[in-house]
C-alpha cells in the first residue's frame, strides 16, 4: 500500500474542490426558492419553483461527500509526507483555527442578519415568523448552540482524530481484503455502508449543525473520507472504477429520479416517510450519493486535470467563500424578498451579489493579511 | 584528576534482616572489579547505593566525580547499569528501546549497536516478549554498551541463564571489555564468571567486605596443602586459615602461600605431601567460612 | 522538588514514553469517547443517560488501567529498574508518572464535564443541576487522584484495587448524600445554576483535596530513601 511517486500536480482535485464550493453557494441560494425547503430555510422567498428542488437536492446528495472524499485523500497525502505531530499542527492551523476564529464571528453576523430580517421584511419566511413568535414569548428560549455550515470543519477534526485511532488500531493486512474486491463490489459495499447512517436521519439528510458531533455524519461522511484516503494510498484504485463511470452516472441519475419522486412535498417532520418507504428512499439516496461522488472524481480526473487560471483563482478563494457566503447570502436574499422580481432573477442576483461581496471581502480582508496563509488554497502536488 | 571510577566510604545501611556497616569500596579507572557474594550478601544493595537508587544511612558515595544520590542525574549519564531483575517493555521492539535510549543519550552509537545486534544474534524489530531470557539479557547489555558509558555496573547479569547462553554472554563481555577502557563493576555469585572478566575481586558476605585484591594476588596467596601429621604436630600453624584433620592426614588452607609457609608447616609437625592452587570459588568459600 | 524541575526534558521524555506505551489503549479510548459524545449529543433522554453512564465507565476504565499499567505494572514487570538506570531521580520519575497519568485522565474528564454542561445548557434540562454535576465530577477526579497516589506510593496492585473499589462505592454514597442535601435538592429544578455557600464550600473542599492529595504524593515520594 504505497502511494505513487512523482510530483505531478493534481490539478483536478483543486479544480473539483473549487467547483464543489461554487456549487455550495448555488445550492444554498437555491434553497430560498425551493418549495420543499420553505418551512425551514431562513431566507425562503414567497416565490419558488420545483426546478430549484430538482437541482438543489441533486447537488446535495454528492457535494459534501465529494468534499469529504477530497479531505480523506489530502489527509492520507499529508500523513505520507509528515509525521503525526506535523500533520496535527498543519490540520489545526488550516481547519481548527478557522473554526475557532470564525464560528463566533459568524454566529454574531448571523444574529445581526436575522435581526435585520425580522425588522425589515414584510413577507416573512415561515422560519423567521417562528423565530419572531419565540422571541415574543415572556421567557424566550435560548437558541441552540450551532456550528452552522462550519460543521464540515468541526466533523473533519473528529475524522482526523479517528484516522489517528484507525492507523493505530486497524490491521493493514485485514484491510487488504477490501482492496482486493472488484470495483463494482466496492461500490456495493460503499452503498450498503451508507444506508444505516442515512436511515437514522431525515430525508434528504440534514446538516449536522449541533455543537455535538453527529454519529451518523461521522459514519456517512467517514465512508467517503475513507474512500478518499484509500484513493491516495492505492493509486490504482480510481482507475479501476474508470471504465464504469458512464454507467455510474446514469444509474445514479436513475436512482436520484426515483428518490426525488418519493420525497415528501415539504420537508416538515410530520411528512417524513416511515418504514419500508423510508428504507427505499434511503437506499436510493445512498446509491446516488456513492455513484455521483465517484463520478465527480472520475470525470474531474479526465476533464479537469489542467491548470486553469480561473479555476486556480477560484481554488484560492474557495475556503474564504465557504466561510462567509451564508450570512451574506441571507442578507442579500432578505433584501430581495419584498422586491417584485422573477424567481430566476432573484436567484441569479442573490448568488451573483454574494459571490461579488465575498470576493471583495477576500481582497480587502484576507489577501493583504496573515489570514491568507491560513485560508489561501495551496495547489496540490502528488507526494 | 579523579583516579577513581567510584569511591564508597564508610557506607552503613540497616534493614530489618540485613545490615551493612562501614563498607569501603573503590574502583580505579579502567579496572574491572568483580563483586562476589552469596545471595543476600549485600551485592545488590551495594550497587543500588552506588546508583543512587537507595540512600545509605551513613557514608559517602562518589561516582565519576559526582556525589550520590544528590548528583545522580549527571552521574547516570555516564553510568551504564544492567541487572538480572531488569526487564524491558515487553510489547515494544528492541528498535523502540534503542530509539528511546538514543533520545536520552545523544552519543548512543548506532554503528556499535548494529555490530552488537549481529554479535548477540538479535533482531531489532522483534518484540521483547518474543525473546528468550538469554536474548533479553543480551538486549539489555546492548542498550547499555551502545551508550559507551564511562562506568559499567552489571548486577548479576548471568543469573538464570542456561550454561550455553551464560558462556555466550561472558565470552562476548570479555571481548567487549578488552576492547574498551571503561571501568566495570560486575557482581555475581558465580565465581567462574568473575574469574573470566575481572582484574580485581571483592568478596562480600553479610554486608561486610571480606577481601579486595587483584585476581593474581588471590590465586597466588591462597593454597591448599595435604599433609601427613607427625607425632609432634601442633594444633595451629601461623598463617593457616583452616586446618581439617582426618586420621593421620590434614588439609591446611592458607592465604599466605610461600616457601616460608611450607617451612612453618614442617616446623609445626605437618609433613607436606601435596600443594594445590585453589580455584576462586574455593578461596571465596574459605574466606566466608573464616569470617563467619 | 527543585532538582526534579531542573530535569524537565527527561520528565517530558518519560511522559511521552508512557503515552507511547499506551498508544493503542489511548486510540481505543478516543474512539470510545467520540462515540459516547456522539451518543450524548443525540440528546434523547435514553441516549444521553446511556452516554453519561458509558462515559463514567470509560473514565473509570481509563483511570484504573493507566494507574495499573503505567505505575503498578512497571514494578511488577520489572521495567522500573530499567527506567531508574536512566538519568532521573525518584522524584523525576514520580512527577513524570503523575504528569502522564493526570494528562491521560484529565482530557476525558474535562470532555465529560464540558460535554454534560453543554448538553444541560443547550437542552431543556434545567440548569439547576449544574452544581450537582460539577460536584460529582470533582468527586470522581478526587477518587482517581486517591488511587493514583496509592499506586505511586505503594506500587501494590492489591492496595490500588482496594482504594479503587472503596472510592467507587463511596461515589454512590456521595451522590445519595449530596442529592438529599437541602442546599442542592431545592435548586435542582431551578432555571439557572444556583451556587450557595454549601455547594461552593463542597467544591472548594473537593478542589483543595485534589491538590492536597497530589502535593502529598509528591512530598512522600521525595522522602522515600529506597526506590526499587
Amino acid at each position: 500500500m504505497s502511494p505513487s511517486n512523482g510530483s505531478a500536480r493534481l490539478f483536478y482535485l483543486d479544480n473539483l474542490r473549487a467547483l464543489a464550493m461554487l456549487a455550495g453557494l448555488f445550492f444554498h441560494a437555491a434553497l430560498a426558492y425551493s418549495p420543499m425547503a420553505q418551512p425551514f430555510w431562513p431566507s425562503a422567498d414567497v416565490l419558488n419553483h420545483p426546478l430549484f428542488d430538482v437541482f438543489a437536492w441533486a447537488s446535495h446528495v454528492f457535494r459534501m461527500p465529494v468534499f469529504f472524499l477530497l479531505a480523506g485523500f489530502f489527509a492520507a497525502m499529508l500523513l505520507h509526507k509528515y509525521a503525526d505531530g506535523a500533520f496535527w499542527r498543519n490540520r489545526l492551523r488550516r481547519v481548527g483555527l478557522p473554526l475557532l476564529l470564525f464560528l463566533p464571528l459568524l454566529t454574531l453576523a448571523m444574529g445581526v442578519v436575522i435581526q435585520f430580517g425580522l425588522t425589515h421584511i414584510q413577507q416573512k419566511p415561515p422560519l423567521l415568523a417562528f423565530i419572531q413568535a419565540m422571541l415574543n414569548q415572556a421567557e424566550p428560549p435560548a437558541m441552540p448552540l450551532s456550528t452552522m455550515h462550519l460543521w464540515f470543519l468541526y466533523h473533519l477534526l473528529f475524522l482526523y482524530l479517528l484516522t489517528w485511532c484507525g492507523r493505530i488500531l486497524l490491521n493493514r493486512q485485514r484491510l487488504s481484503w477490501f482492496t482486493e474486491r472488484g470495483p463494482n463490489q466496492l461500490v456495493l459495499l460503499l452503498i450498503l455502508a451508507c444506508v444505516p447512517a442515512l436511515y437514522s436521519v431525515s430525508v434528504p439528510f440534514p446538516a449536522p449543525e449541533w455543537i455535538f458531533p453527529a454519529l451518523w455524519a461521522l459514519w456517512f461522511y467517514g465512508v467517503f473520507y475513507s474512500l478518499g484516503y484509500a484513493c491516495y494510498s492505492i493509486p490504482s484504485l480510481l482507475a479501476r472504477f474508470e471504465p464504469f463511470r458512464h454507467y455510474y452516472l446514469l444509474l445514479g441519475a436513475l436512482c436520484y429520479a426515483v428518490y426525488y419522486l418519493l420525497l415528501p412535498p415539504t420537508l416538515i417532520p410530520q411528512s417524513q416517510p416511515q418504514g419500508w418507504l423510508k428504507l427505499a428512499i434511503t437506499v436510493l439516496e445512498s446509491c446516488s450519493a456513492v455513484l455521483w461522488t465517484l463520478c465527480a472524481v472520475l470525470y474531474a480526473r479526465r476533464r479537469l486535470n489542467w491548470d486553469s487560471r480561473a479555476l486556480a483563482y477560484l481554488s484560492k478563494v474557495s475556503f474564504w467563500l465557504y466561510i462567509v457566503h451564508l450570512p451574506l447570502l441571507f442578507f442579500v436574499q432578505f433584501l430581495l424578498i419584498d422586491l417584485p422580481l422573477a424567481v430566476w432573477a432573484k436567484f441569479i442576483l442573490s448568488s451573483g451579489a454574494t459571490l461579488v461581496l465575498s470576493l471583495l471581502g477576500f481582497h480587502i480582508l484576507v489577501a493583504p493579511t496573515r489570514l491568507a496563509s491560513v485560508l489561501g488554497g495551496n495547489r496540490t502536488h502528488q507526494a | 584528576m579523579q583516579h577513581y571510577a567510584f569511591d564508597m566510604r564508610n557506607i552503613s545501611i540497616r534493614y530489618p534482616h540485613f545490615a551493612m556497616e562501614n563498607l569501603n569500596l573503590s574502583l580505579a579507572k579502567g579496572q574491572v572489579l568483580g563483586l562476589v557474594g552469596v545471595n543476600g550478601a549485600g551485592k545488590s544493595t551495594t550497587i543500588r547505593i552506588l546508583m543512587g537508587l537507595v540512600k545509605a544511612d551513613a557514608g559517602q558515595v562518589d561516582v565519576l566525580g559526582y556525589q550520590l544520590p544528590a548528583q545522580q542525574v549527571q552521574a547516570k549519564y555516564d553510568i551504564g547499569f544492567a541487572s538480572d531483575d531488569m526487564r524491558l517493555y515487553k510489547n515494544q521492539t528492541l528498535q523502540w528501546h534503542m530509539d528511546f535510549i538514543h533520545s536520552i543519550f545523544p552519543n548512543f552509537d548506532h554503528g556499535y549497536a548494529k555490530g552488537l545486534l549481529q554479535r548477540f544474534e538479535l533482531i531489532a524489530d522483534q518484540k521483547i516478549k518474543g525473546l528468550s531470557h538469554g536474548q533479553r539479557v543480551k538486549a539489555c547489555l546492548l542498550l547499555v554498551l551502545a551508550r559507551r558509558p564511562k562506568l559499567l555496573v552489571l548486577d548479576e547479569p548471568t543469573t538464570g541463564l542456561d550454561p550455553v547462553a551464560r558462556d555466550e554472554v561472558i565470552t562476548e563481555l570479555a571481548d567487549i571489555l578488552r576492547d574498551d577502557e571503561r571501568s566495570v563493576l560486575f557482581s555475581s555469585h558465580n565465581t567462574h564468571d568473575i574469574e573470566k572478566l575481572s582484574d580485581q575481586i571483592a568478596f562480600l558476605d553479610k554486608g561486610k567486605l571480606l577481601a579486595l585484591q587483584d585476581k593474581e594476588s588471590f590465586v597466588q596467596s591462597w593454597a591448599r596443602f595435604r599433609c601427613q601429621l607427625l607425632p609432634q604436630a601442633q594444633d595451629s600453624v601461623p598463617g593457616a586459615v583452616s586446618i581439617r584433620r582426618s586420621g593421620q592426614l590434614a588439609e591446611v588452607i592458607t592465604d599466605q602461600s610461600s616457601n616460608d609457609f611450607a617451612v612453618a608447616l614442617q616446623q609445626a609437625g605437618f609433613k607436606v605431601i601435596e600443594q594445590h592452587r585453589m580455584s576462586l570459588e574455593e578461596i571465596f568459600v574459605a574466606n566466608v567460612k573464616r569470617n563467619r | 522538588m527543585l532538582t526534579a524541575l531542573n530535569n524537565t526534558p527527561m520528565i517530558k521524555r518519560l511522559i511521552v514514553k508512557d503515552w507511547q506505551l499506551m498508544k493503542k489503549s489511548l486510540a481505543a479510548y478516543m474512539l470510545g469517547g467520540v462515540v459516547i459524545i456522539g451518543m450524548m449529543g443525540m440528546a434523547t433522554p435514553l441516549m444521553f443517560n446511556t452516554g453519561a453512564i458509558m462515559m463514567i465507565t470509560l473514565m473509570i476504565v481509563i483511570g484504573a488501567r493507566s494507574a495499573i499499567e503505567l505505575v503498578v505494572n512497571e514494578k511488577k514487570d520489572q521495567t522500573l529498574a530499567f527506567m531508574m538506570s536512566l538519568p532521573v531521580t525518584a522524584q523525576d520519575y514520580a512527577l513524570a508518572k503523575l504528569g502522564a497519568n493526570l494528562a491521560l485522565y484529565l482530557v476525558p474528564w474535562l470532555l465529560l464535564v464540558l460535554g454534560m454542561l453543554l448538553v444541560i445548557v443547550s437542552t431543556p434540562v434545567t440548569n439547576g443541576v449544574i452544581p450537582l454535576v460539577v460536584l460529582v465530577s470533582v468527586f470522581i477526579l478526587l477518587s482517581y487522584c486517591c488511587y493514583l497516589a496509592t499506586a505511586l506510593l505503594s506500587y501494590s496492585e492489591g492496595y490500588t484495587i482496594t482504594v479503587m473499589i472503596m472510592t467507587n462505592l463511596l461515589l454512590n454514597g456521595f451522590i445519595f448524600w449530596i442529592i438529599r442535601m437541602p442546599a442542592v435538592h431545592t435548586t435542582l429544578e431551578a432555571p439557572t445554576a444556583s451556587w450557595n455557600s454549601t455547594t461552593l464550600g463542597l467544591l472548594l473542599a473537593g478542589t483543595v483535596l485534589v491538590v492536597g492529595v497530589l502535593v502529598l504524593t509528591a512530598y512522600l515520594q521525595k522522602r522515600k530513601t529506597s526506590f526499587l
